[in-house]
């Protein structure tokens, strides 16, 4: 009882602070066991429903490291743009990230997908099928500070962060598991991807360093695609100097070239995720997964660009007595020839960002849990870690809620919620990580001018990530007694 | 229990995010930047390496072609003069008059020797005159042994005193007319009427060692009268100059003293030289290419320099040694072709001016003496040609760029309009806090140079100092190639300064170059062809993010 109580007042002060704090990433998903695909973030969580099939689902994430507020910050009564004194750099500097700042965007569509619960209720089966679409942006930090330092005496510029990556393609997840005791649950998810199209960048060097008496570029790197055009024909700068890149020409493909192609085994990939859940007693659990151990291996309509080369600039050198062009051209040819580009067809990987949760959960009452949850995201060049912490509640069997503070490291606090709601055996999801709860109007004058109003821009959001979906569900409440709000079944009250 | 569950829950969630969720304060941005302090950046960079070749500059801002370098690398500056002494009408043949007088004497002697009958008596002489051939110029001693020529003139005039009648016979085996050897016979009256005039075409005389014999056989006959006096023979021959193809002797000790000579440069007044110079080791050759079979002396004299027509004198130029070739060999003739004979002279020289009267002008006599020794053992000849003349003269006067000057000072305008530079932009101007202009100067020329410049306005009057009097190392060393020597300068402009050009809106700047051979004059120093002044600019300023840009 006492705990009870202590956790009613304790929550909505958490969520005062997270409102009051703005801008969290909730990851509630983790402990919505009601929603059968709360497996794909540990796949040792099995749904509750002894079987499921998965309706059409959209998944939106949008993320980026720095908030409208981060480029217009108050200082006394005005607001300041970077270019400005008064605006605090290192501030800046703080949200943005000390080597790079990334801008991603990704979108899952889930086509359609069944689970179901093998006979003896140890081992649960599930099986979806999903589009992915992924981008991701990383602009070196090093740009930002070219606006508050310039090109001073002895700076040296690190741009080699700057990564550009998209990538579309189809994920088969094939899971499993089951539970190997009373305590203990594992699962696997086993992942077949076939990749479609794709583009990215890997930028071994790229270097600025700047001087008074010269300015030195280094650079080395390749740009990958696998992307429906025609074979660019062999072509190297240094060798091909008089002749213009290769033109780009569309393949000429209809829908079923398409269909054909975006189905074949030639960019194969992998993926697995890897997860358990013990039950430490009947109010406690702890549970992690590691998700997303995978690559895709690109061998189809390849086109890419090696480039490497130094380039030292210490002036434009002319000679007084020969023409005043000559100077000029001297150096528009030192500056084509400087960086070697060449074509090529090589095949290439790109990796999935593995993720790795550890939570806990403290069941409060058979209604009510609280869950705390890291996520801890690995990317090439970077690294992200959030908290959170959620409050689960399922009043009646047909509805759920869940409602959590997310925390990123270096970053905002934000709040999320989600639901889901059975109407019979048809379940609607909704599930939103980083609500926006702080809006401001903004308005962009000029001089006297007063320029137009945009209302509601949530200035602190960093981050937005939505999922809706559908199931239909056969057992919804399982074979597990799990004790519900029925009191008479349990030691719950 | 579930109802009161849910109700504290939402309850509870509805009073927290309705508290303090919801609207925050309005972000009006203006971003209109005039007025605004924007960010102060720093820039840092190279702009450019000028090179300035001394041996190319000098070719191409003096258009001087005729830039050259030794095996050393030493520059000169070249001149070079041509004299040619063409086949003129002062060289020939004299024209020759001269007349034979045969006396018939009469008393007690009677010449006539034969009885001519039917009546009348005869009188038969026979014999040779030599005449001798000379030239028109050299001394008395001059003799013709051949000549050849396409048009001339011989007369003969006969006398004879009355009543004598007659013929005469002309045989003249050393001239040949086509080939033909001269020969004329004609009958002759009494009186001073017999003239044989005979044209001369395609001929030639050649003489024994006495002259041109010519050969005789008068045959008069008188009536029962004897005449007196005598028969006259008169030899006129004429060939002209022009007409004259060859000629072979001893033409005697010839002197020719042509007009003077001149040769004008630039070379001072486009260096605008105020101050002391000297120019060591001025090399002067000649070249005489003699197509004449005469040997010769060649003497070049009253070297003077002037600046416009003010005679400087022979002191500022010192030759060493005279500049006289005495031994100028002919040329050779063989199977009917000349071969010129090129004789060579290099002598050495000073100058030395001061006082700012720098020359502009060498006025010089070129004296050729022929036969200079007198009589050679080879004949002398003549030979008309139309792709030789019969002497060339060339001089080159080599200057090397082997000097010492005190203080030469001059001043370049550079163009600079300040406003137009900034587009009239008064905030782009002040963003600019403050600017430095990086000078490595890398001097391989051995002159101490100060540099200063001054920015002006369209009035031609000063704004302000841009760079205050800087000094620039001499390359050191003066025997062989000087070594370059590295001088670190920086301009330095302020926000004042800055401001300033802008207000009273800079047109120019001039750049005042002072400048002295090593060791400020003293010494003499050398221009090497591989010197060359290397300036490395760069810049560093601080500046505020201009507002214009937005």
């Amino acid at each position: 009882m006492k705990l009870k109580s202590i956790s009613y007042l304790f929550f909505p002060v958490l969520l005062g602070i997270a409102v009051n704090t703005q801008a969290q990433d909730p990851m509630l998903f983790y402990y919505m066991e009601t929603i059968p695909q709360s497996n794909r973030v540990n796949p040792a969580l099995q749904p509750r429903a002894n079987a499921f099939l998965m309706g059409p689902a959209i998944r939106f994430n949008l993320n980026s490291d720095f908030a409208v507020k981060d480029i217009l910050q108050k200082n006394g009564n005005q607001w300041y743009s970077p270019i400005e004194k008064g605006f605090d750099f290192d501030k800046f500097r703080k949200a943005v990230g000390k080597k790079s700042t990334m801008l991603n965007a990704s979108a899952e569509v889930d086509f359609w997908g069944f689970g179901f619960r093998t006979a003896k209720g140890k081992g649960y089966f599930t099986f979806e099928l999903s589009e992915h679409v992924v981008a991701q942006t990383a602009l070196p930090t090093d740009f930002f500070n070219i606006v508050n330092e310039g090109f001073p005496d002895g700076a040296t510029y690190d741009f080699s962060p700057m990564r550009m990556k998209g990538m579309s393609y189809l994920q088969i997840l094939i899971g499993y598991s089951r539970v190997i005791n009373d305590k203990l649950t594992i699962g696997v998810n086993l992942k077949p991807i076939l990749g479609q199209v794709a583009f990215t960048t890997d930028i071994k060097k790229f270097t600025l360093n700047t001087s008074v008496k010269e300015w030195n570029v280094d650079v080395e790197g390749d740009v990958y695609s696998s992307i429906p055009i025609e074979p660019l024909s062999e072509y190297s700068s240094k060798n091909n100097s008089d002749e213009d890149f290769p033109e780009i020409k569309k393949q000429n493909l209809d829908a079923g070239d398409y269909v054909k192609k975006y189905l074949s085994l030639k960019n194969p990939g992998i993926a697995i995720d890897l997860g358990a859940n013990y039950k430490i007693n009947e109010r406690w659990e702890v549970s992690a997964a590691l998700n997303n151990l995978g690559f895709i291996h690109w061998g189809q309509d390849l086109n890419g660009l090696t480039f490497n080369g130094n380039y030292v600039f210490n002036g434009i050198n002319h000679d007084v007595t020969d023409d005043d062009t000559d100077a000029i051209e001297a150096l528009g040819d030192s500056l084509k020839n400087a960086i070697d580009y060449r074509t090529h067809h090589k095949k290439f990987n790109t990796t999935l960002a593995p993720v790795l949760y550890v939570g806990g959960t403290y069941r409060i009452t058979e209604a009510i849990s609280v869950g705390l949850l890291s996520r801890s995201t690995f990317w090439k060049k970077g690294y992200r870690q959030s908290f959170n912490l959620s409050m689960n509640l399922q009043p009646y069997s047909f509805v759920a809620f869940t409602i959590g503070v997310n925390q990123q490291i270096k970053g905002n606090t934000y709040l999320g919620a989600g639901f889901c709601l059975n109407a019979g055996p048809f379940q609607f999801y909704l599930v939103s990580d980083y609500i926006p709860i702080r809006y401001s109007t903004i308005r962009i004058d000029n001089g006297n001018e007063m320029g137009n109003e945009i209302p509601f821009i949530p200035e602190r959001q960093k981050e937005v990530v939505i999922r809706t979906g559908f199931n239909i569900l056969f057992g919804q409440h399982g074979y597990q007694n799990r004790p519900m709000l029925d009191k008479g079944r349990s030691s719950w009250n | 229990m579930k109802s009161s569950i849910l109700k504290q829950f939402a309850i509870v969630a509805i009073v927290c995010v309705a508290a303090v969720s919801c609207k925050d304060n309005d972000i009006v941005y203006d971003r209109n930047f005039d007025g605004k302090e924007l960010r102060s950046v720093n820039f840092a960079a190279p702009i450019a390496n000028v090179h300035v070749p001394v041996y190319k500059s000098i070719k191409k801002w003096m258009d001087l072609d005729s830039l050259s370098s030794d095996e050393t690398g030493l520059i000169y500056v070249s001149f070079t003069h041509t004299q040619n002494v063409e086949w003129t009408n002062d060289i020939g043949v004299d024209e020759l008059r001269k007349r034979f007088d045969y006396p018939l004497i009469t008393t007690g002697d009677n010449p006539f020797t034969s009885i001519v009958i039917p009546g009348g008596l005869s009188w038969t002489k026979e014999g040779s005159e030599t005449i001798k051939l000379t030239t028109n110029e050299g001394d008395d001693g001059t003799k013709i042994d051949s000549i050849t020529f396409h048009n001339g003139l011989l007369e003969f005039d006969i006398t004879l005193p009355s009543p004598l009648t007659g013929e005469i016979e002309i045989t003249i085996p050393g001239l040949t007319i086509n080939g033909v050897a001269f020969t004329v016979k004609q009958s002759l009256t009494s009186g001073s009427n017999n003239r044989i005039s005979t044209l001369l075409t395609n001929g030639k005389i050649k003489t024994t060692s006495q002259g041109l014999p010519i050969l005789y056989k008068i045959t008069v006959t008188t009536g029962s009268t004897l005449p007196s006096g005598s028969v006259g023979l008169n030899v006129h021959l004429d060939i002209a100059s022009e007409d004259l193809n060859s000629m072979f002797g001893y033409f005697g000790k010839i002197e020719a003293s042509p007009e003077s000579e001149e040769v004008t440069f630039d070379f001072f007044e486009a260096l605008d030289l105020k101050q002391d110079i000297g120019l060591k080791d001025i090399i002067i050759k000649a070249d005489i290419v003699n197509s004449t079979g005469l040997p010769m002396m060649v003497e070049v004299s009253s070297i003077k320099m002037f600046k416009d027509n003010l005679d400087l004198g022979e002191k500022p130029l010192t030759v060493t040694p005279e500049f006289k070739l005495e031994q100028v060999e002919p040329a050779t003739y063989e199977n009917g072709r000349v071969t010129p004979v090129t004789t060579h002279k290099e002598v050495k020289a000073d100058l030395e001016f001061s006082n700012g009267k720098f020359p502009n002008k060498l006025v010089f006599k070129v004296v050729g003496t022929g036969n200079p020794n007198g009589a050679t053992a080879k004949p002398n000849f003549l030979v008309k040609n139309d792709q030789l003349n019969l002497v060339d003269v060339n001089l080159e006067i080599l200057v090397p760029l082997h000097f010492k000057t005190g203080l030469y000072e001059r001043q370049d305008t550079v163009d600079f309009d300040f406003n137009d530079m900034i587009d009239d932009d008064e905030n782009l101007s002040k963003s600019i806090e403050n600017l430095v202009l990086h000078l490595d100067i890398n001097n391989g020329l051995p002159f101490e140079i100060a540099l200063k410049g001054i920015a002006i306005d369209e009035n031609e009057d000063d704004i302000v100092t841009l760079i205050p009097e800087q000094k620039i190392e001499s390359a050191g060393g003066t025997t062989g190639k000087a070594t370059p020597v590295l001088t670190h300068l920086e301009v330095k402009v302020d926000q004042a300064q800055i401001d300033q050009l802008r207000r009273k809106s800079a047109k120019k700047i001039i750049l005042i170059t002072k400048s002295a051979t090593y060791n400020q004059g003293a010494d003499y120093v050398k221009i090497h062809n591989d010197a060359a002044l290397d300036i490395n600019v760069s810049l560093s300023l601080k500046a505020n993010i201009p507002s214009s840009l937005f």
